[in-house]
């Protein structure tokens, strides 16, 4: 529209190409500074949201109770027992030293050899407490079997911190997510793996705060893999263009994009975490696109006018609004994802908006600036290696002309519809889809750990917390409030998701059934406040020490929490549990009885809550997103096309691509979370930059010619030839994330791969098809 | 360890329930051994006409008719531990906490609450015995026996003290508990006071009428024991109305279980691997000599000729020799928890324990 303005701009960029040139390289030194600022690395505080009720719970309670940044480390034999001298001194030394491990809550280290986990001796002299296996290891046959029948008859040891065939103990820490340095955790527990394992005994180390460790672990991995995909483009590139300048004008300008990127997430103080790595990949992919929308045009001009200067001149003007509103709407799809709560997202969104969108500098400014420094392309020699694009193409046009058109409209209908049946009966899982984490293939070394641990100790990994908040100190003694823990115990273990659950009342038991001679009919609830209150007093008497009973109820005994352990964190089984126990709690604060009126159960802390409270997020916001990516992309459109049908066409394709996303990962088993979701949502939105750069060149043909049938075909054989090679290119260059040993690598590759061949199906067939149909006045002006 | 054969089960899917004062417990299918879990430590068992039934925490009855290849929740509508439960023909009853009594005369399809709690302290029935469909016995806290001769529609209280034998209860009102939370040593671990020995026999007299009563037994509907704790044994051969103590030879170790084949011929068993056995009703009673173990047992039947223990630790002994001597089964399968009670029916020996554990045996402890 206001073309004077564009050629404005593009004739003082042409005429001044030195002083662009210096300004583009002052603000790129600018921020190539910032870059040795950057920090790579993950920060696990960065993955909850903050406002979340269950985040605050979790916050309120943990320093007491605990229950996340746990990792498990497992001592398994294969032979024999673990009540032997070696095997017992290996847990003791692995306790040992995690108390020391960096960022390590030391109060939270449990397994046998703590001095916290107590046995029980009653005598006619009284009751005491003396540690379970502390100070001392045992020595002689008596005092293993001591040990060993000690463990066997406490429920709170056995099963849960040696299993119940006795081959496996269990050691547990927790950690500060402050203050986690990944690769010193990393190379800490694989130092301990190293250490104890021999013939007889397997260590298995799993939990979150490891997995990063392992993601870092590969790090220079994903660095070589990404170096060979960027490798992979250009190599492409220069086959298909076979000139060096043609392909070295792209490359320049995408690393400069890079370049101002990574300095400005320098600049805010942020990290880069390895995990979203794929989505500044997806943008330097991008900003190749729009250098070789660029250059093509620059070809194509230069046959024509036969003046290098002007063809740049030209270039720009023609490439101003495409260019710049694919840009816009791209930055504009990623800063959407800023409406989540979490600050991951919100970091990634900052940058990765900044990113996109310098992208107009580099393809508008320094593009044509350093293609002017370049001799002119040899149109000839260049035209040549397309042929076999050319061919292509052709039958693409084809594929949509005439009556073909209702044939692919009818097609995608249908599609879009099964698409929406599918969605209905096998939607798409929040959180992970996975059991493990689906971070890294199942014969990882930490997908196997996992497993291991959770065949002996089922769902000590994912431990969910239920708090119980007392009405008033003492509450807990209450038998009633007492009981009714025992009932959501029994409640909550009903479901298959669950494989145990842990609370005070059994601890209480265990200690009253002592009374009586270990007589298992005493195994109960005492009956009433004053006599639970004499067995809480002596458990806090004969050698015990302050904070030895934290993790199941608070110093005034107003507050105490049910530990639930989950087969697995997978978002299905999260959300059936979570449901499950929403459910039992209305009901329960609905009847009126003792009970309801002492306490009140609150959900939901522990590892557990918080997945919930992520996942709960992003489900709460995901169609917020997407809609609002649409709508926003759809009017950035209008404006540079002036009109109200180019956004609603435009966004065809998009809308039609985020259900075949959809149903890819659902099909893939790839859950929504916090790291899928940027790539998804990202890789979604960019494909409606094919789209605007093929409207905006039909629009101009129909500028020409008046033939709606020509121009679409016109814009399909130019614009189109960008467009396929751009796909091709990103396609191929991802093929090489396929070999990470990060899986999630590997599936966003394979992911951006697919929805790229459906962006390039989208572009050349769907969106022509369309326009051909409803011929939209704006184009026929 | 061959042949093992564990029958472990889970409770199923529970139907959200709860009020206290509502009556009906909801209940649903039992879910098979496809899931085992770590619930349902069970207390009492009882089997007849091919039947299993297994009582255990939350008023939870569990039955079986197919030997426990798969088990069904029976409703009960109550949320008490269940310690102990007695069929005769169609005529089931199960006791528990607090004094409860449930009795069914439908094999177990339905349930009714014969007797909420015993008033006062509120004392928990620990085994029940019914000899036949009318006549039965049970036993608990603080010496309770309870009898009934119309099929539990009444029963009657019974005391080991008879009418001249009421004694001051010297140990006065404290539970066990506190009992040793006075006798707690301070912080430096300085002991402060130790029973003395002199209580004991004053003890056992006086206050025999508040002892925790563990077993009975009854051969018919006159004549019967009962056993607890501190080595209490009681025997009457009157129903119940009039009761004689005998003394144990192991003197105050608590005696948990007491099985007689016939009015002369009878075995106990209890904690620290206490048997004891007597052949003439009681009058004397000796003990065992070669028992392998020093761990409670907890029941003691007569199968086949063979005398069958359980206890703790899972620990199953047998004894062909009347109980002079026993030894562990040579197929006993491996089971670390506790194992409570055990009854011979029809051919089979059953025993219940914890952790869901029920083990069935069709040919004297050969296979499990």
């Amino acid at each position: 529209m206001h073309k004077n303005i564009v050629q404005s701009i593009a004739r003082l960029v042409v005429n001044n190409r030195h002083v662009c040139m210096i300004l583009m390289i002052l603000i790129t030194a600018f921020f190539g500074y910032y870059i040795s600022k950057i920090t790579i690395g993950s920060n696990m505080a960065d993955l909850l949201p903050r406002e979340n009720a269950y985040v605050k719970l979790d916050n309120q309670f943990r320093q007491i109770f605990g229950g996340s940044n746990l990792v498990l480390i497992q001592v398994r034999v294969k032979d024999g027992d673990i009540f032997n001298e070696e095997t017992l001194w290996k847990v003791r030394r692995i306790t040992d030293k995690l108390i020391f491990f960096p960022g390590v809550d030391r109060y939270k280290v449990y397994s046998i050899a703590v001095r916290k986990f107590k046995n029980v001796v009653v005598s006619d002299w009284g009751m005491q407490f003396p540690p379970l296996m502390w100070p001392d290891i045992p020595k002689s046959d008596e005092e293993m079997n001591a040990l060993r029948r000690k463990i066997f008859t406490n429920d709170m040891y056995y099963g849960t911190f040696v299993s119940f065939d006795a081959k496996a103990a269990l050691i547990s820490a927790e950690f500060f997510e402050e203050d986690i340095n990944y690769r010193e955790l990393f190379n800490e527990f694989q130092k301990i793996r190293s250490e104890e394992e021999n013939d007889n005994t397997e260590i298995n180390i799993a939990g979150d705060p490891l997995i990063l460790g392992y993601i870092d672990h590969y790090l220079k991995q994903t660095y070589v893999i990404m170096g060979l995909t960027f490798f992979a483009m250009v190599v492409l590139l220069y086959f298909y263009t076979r000139s060096f300048s043609f392909m070295l004008v792209p490359v320049l300008s995408s690393l400069i994009s890079a370049i101002w990127g990574i300095g400005f997430a320098g600049m805010l103080g942020f990290n880069i975490d390895p995990l979203i790595f794929v989505v500044p990949l997806l943008i330097t992919a991008r900003a190749l696109s729009h250098s070789i929308q660029f250059d093509e045009r620059l070809v194509e001009e230069m046959e024509h006018v036969r003046n290098w200067k002007q063809a740049v001149e030209n270039t720009i003007v023609a490439l101003f609004y495409p260019g710049l509103s694919g840009i816009i709407t791209d930055g504009a799809g990623i800063l959407i994802i800023a409406i989540i709560p979490i600050p991951l997202l919100f970091k990634l969104a900052l940058i990765c908006f900044f990113w996109a969108t310098s992208v107009v500098f580099s393809v508008l400014f320094f593009n044509p600036v350093l293609n002017l420094y370049l001799p002119p392309h040899d149109v000839e020699s260049t035209d040549h290696a397309r042929g076999l694009f050319d061919r292509l193409l052709d039958g693409i046009i084809s594929l949509s002309a005439g009556k073909n058109a209702w044939v692919v409209v009818m097609v995608v209908v249908l599609l879009v519809g099964g698409f929406f049946y599918l969605d209905k009966k096998f939607p798409l899982v929040i959180g992970d889809a996975k059991p493990g984490t689906p971070l890294l293939w199942p014969d990882s070394q930490y997908n196997t750990d996992e497993a291991r641990i959770n065949e002996y100790f089922p769902g000590v990994m994912n431990p969910l917390l239920v708090v119980v908040e007392g009405e008033k100190e003492e509450a807990i003694k209450e038998p009633a409030v007492l009981e009714a823990m025992v009932d959501f115990q029994w409640e909550v273990a009903s479901l298959s998701e669950v494989t145990a659950s842990l609370a005070y009342p059994t601890l209480l038991k265990t200690i009253q059934m002592k009374f009586y001679e270990d007589y298992p009919k005493w195994f109960i609830i005492p009956d009433d406040a004053h006599k639970v209150g004499v067995v809480a007093y002596l458990m806090s008497g004969g050698g015990a020490e302050p904070g030895d009973y934290d993790k199941y109820v608070d110093y005034e005994f107003k507050n105490s929490n049910i530990t639930v352990f989950c087969r697995d964190r997978m978002g299905t089984t999260i959300d059936s549990v979570i449901k499950y126990c929403e459910d039992y709690i209305n009901k329960f604060e609905d009847e009126d009885t003792e009970a309801s009126n002492l306490l009140d159960f609150k959900l939901a802390a522990g590892l557990i809550g918080l997945r919930h409270a992520v996942n709960a997020e992003i489900e709460k916001y995901r169609f917020t997103l997407i809609t609002l990516a649409l709508i926003l992309t759809a009017i950035f459109c209008n404006f540079f096309f002036w009109g109200v049908s180019p956004g609603i066409l435009l966004i065809l394709p998009l809308f039609v691509a985020n259900f075949f996303v959809t149903r890819y990962m659902a099909l893939m088993d790839i859950g929504l979370n916090i790291n899928t979701l940027p790539v998804a949502s990202i890789a979604v939105g960019i494909g409606v930059n094919y789209g605007i750069y093929l409207m905006g060149r039909v629009k101009e043909e129909m500028a020409h010619k008046k033939d709606l049938d020509a121009a679409v075909a016109v814009a399909i054989k130019t614009t189109g030839k960008a467009i396929t090679f751009t796909g091709v290119t990103i396609i191929l260059g991802v093929i090489t994330w396929v070999f990470s040993s990060i899986r999630f690598q590997a599936e966003m590759g394979i992911l951006l791969a697919v929805v790229t061949v459906f962006h390039l199906v989208g572009s050349l067939i769907l969106l022509p098809a369309v326009i051909l149909i409803v011929r939209p006045r704006f184009l026929l002006k | 360890m061959a042949l093992t054969k564990v029958l472990l089960f889970g409770a199923g899917v529970f139907l959200v329930c709860l009020s206290a004062a509502v009556t009906s417990a909801a209940v649903c299918d039992v879910e098979t051994a496809g899931k085992i879990m770590r619930m349902a430590d069970l207390y009492g068992i009882d089997s007849t006409g091919g039947d299993i039934w297994a009582v255990g925490p939350k008023g939870m009855i569990f039955h079986t008719v197919n030997m426990g290849k798969t088990w069904d929740l029976q409703e009960t509508g109550i949320g008490n531990e269940l310690f102990s439960v007695s069929f005769a023909d169609n005529h089931g009853w199960a006791v528990g906490r607090f004094g409860v009594v449930l009795h069914t005369e439908d094999r177990g399809e339905h349930w009714e609450v014969q007797q909420r709690e015993i008033a006062d302290r509120k004392p928990s029935l620990y085994k029940v015995q019914f000899v036949n469909a009318t006549t039965g016995w049970a036993v608990g806290e603080w010496g309770t026996i309870i009898h009934t001769v119309d099929g539990g529609k009444s029963w009657t209280s019974q005391s080991l003290l008879t009418a001249t034998g009421e004694g001051e209860d010297i140990t006065g009102d404290e539970s066990p508990e506190e009992e040793a939370a006075l006798d707690q040593p301070d912080d430096e671990g300085i002991f402060e006071e130790e029973f003395i020995e002199g209580d004991e026999a004053g003890d056992a007299l006086v206050s025999a009428g508040d002892k925790f009563l563990y077993g009975l037994y009854f051969v018919n509907s006159e004549c019967g024991w009962v056993v607890g704790e501190s080595g209490t044994i009681g025997h009457t051969a009157d129903g119940g109305n009039t009761w004689v103590l005998q003394e144990s030879p192991q003197g105050r170790k608590s005696l948990y279980s007491v099985y007689f084949r016939d009015v002369e011929t009878g075995w106990a068993c209890g904690i620290d691997g206490t048997i004891i056995y007597t052949n003439d009703g009681g009058d004397t009673w000796n003990a065992a000599s070669a028992v392998p173990t020093e761990e409670s047992l907890y029941d003691v039947v007569l199968h086949e000729e063979v005398l069958w223990t359980v206890g703790k630790k899972g620990i199953i002994l047998s004894s062909a020799d009347g109980g002079k001597t026993w030894k562990f089964g040579d197929n006993n399968p491996v089971v670390y928890y506790w194992l409570i009670d055990l009854v011979s029916a029809e051919g089979n020996l059953i025993i219940a324990g914890g952790h869901g554990a029920v083990l069935i045996s069709p040919d004297g402890g050969r296979t499990w």
